[in-house]
């Protein structure tokens, strides 16, 4: 080989090397310190983030979070629309190691950290004929709980998991946490809670044969889709 | 008498390769469902794929095991003739 040739072919690799390099010398001066996730709490072996699979109905969604709003609509005495930044710092926060259940057969030990259906709701005065309460997603996903299990139960929404805060596969901003019950209720990207009378609501999946009430001692298929 | 083995055992290999096909795309259809649904025209949904998948088990074991004592029987003929 001549030597123009093996001098443009040293400096094409260069040039490839300094191209395929760049977007890791962008992302190692923006280190995303707050994806630090931890390993153990309290003697208690935890899964990691990664361990989930992806079986969101649409795929992962953005949310700008700079628009971002918690809706708390239907049977209440006062509607609240909470922005991102409302609802960390104006309600206590809660931690807890809960183990997610997916239908698909693997399961992840995660420590949640968030904030209480109970609080929330709290602040909205819900109306006495209220008896289900109802997640909506971003992407349209939904599912539908008696209203007295997320009270009872002190059922979280966190935006926290292993302590670093949620990434967008993973729910961002809001994941419930909805224990004891089948993965399929853990409604993510959640933008709406709506109180209804209606105790037969049937969410995404639940329309399509999974069982409603969802309960990990149970199958969660209710009939043949 | 024979007929009617060898039609048992062509029968049970055809079946179980069906069998077989069916249990892998039920499979996918449950942990790649946005895929297989799509690509079935939403015939083969992630519950849809529960069903088929979990009631495929017990004939696949049949079929497998019906299979291999066929293939084994052969063999065992094969290496010690009556």
């Amino acid at each position: 080989m001549n030597k123009p040739v093996s001098t443009l072919l040293m400096l094409l690799c260069i040039l490839i090397l300094l191209i395929t390099s760049l977007p890791g010398c962008i992302e190692q001066q923006h280190p995303k310190l707050d994806a630090v996730e931890i390993k153990e709490y309290q003697g208690e072996k935890l899964s990691s983030i990664n361990d989930f699979r992806e079986n969101s109905i649409k795929g992962p969604q953005r949310i700008n979070i700079s628009t971002y709003q918690l809706t708390i609509t239907g049977l209440v005495k006062n509607p609240q629309h909470y922005t991102y930044d409302d609802l960390i710092t104006r309600f206590s926060h809660y931690k807890k190691v809960v183990t997610l259940d997916c239908v698909e057969g693997w399961s992840v030990t995660i420590l949640w950290e968030g904030i209480l259906i109970k609080d929330l709701l709290s602040q909205v005065q819900p109306d006495p004929n209220a008896t289900t309460i109802i997640f909506k997603a971003t992407d349209g996903y939904t599912t539908s709980f008696p209203l007295n299990y997320t009270t009872d139960n002190n059922i979280l929404l966190a935006y926290k998991m292993n302590n670093a805060t949620l990434p967008p596969e993973r729910g961002y901003p809001f994941q419930l946490v909805a224990e004891s019950k089948w993965g399929y209720k853990w409604i993510k990207w959640v933008t709406e809670i709506e109180l209804s009378d209606n105790l037969n609501y049937q969410g995404y999946w639940e329309r399509r044969g999974y069982s409603n009430n969802g309960d990990l001692n149970e199958s969660f298929f209710e009939k043949w889709p | 008498m024979m007929h009617i083995l060898e039609l048992t055992k062509t029968l049970t290999h055809i079946l179980l390769t069906i069998v077989i096909i069916l249990f892998i795309v039920t499979g996918f259809g449950i942990t790649n469902f946005r895929i297989v649904e799509s690509l079935t025209l939403g015939i083969l949904s992630k519950p849809v794929s529960f069903q088929v998948h979990t009631n495929l088990t017990i004939p696949l074991i049949i079929l497998l095991l019906l299979h291999m004592t066929f293939t084994l029987s052969k063999k065992l003929r094969k290496q010690h003739p009556l």
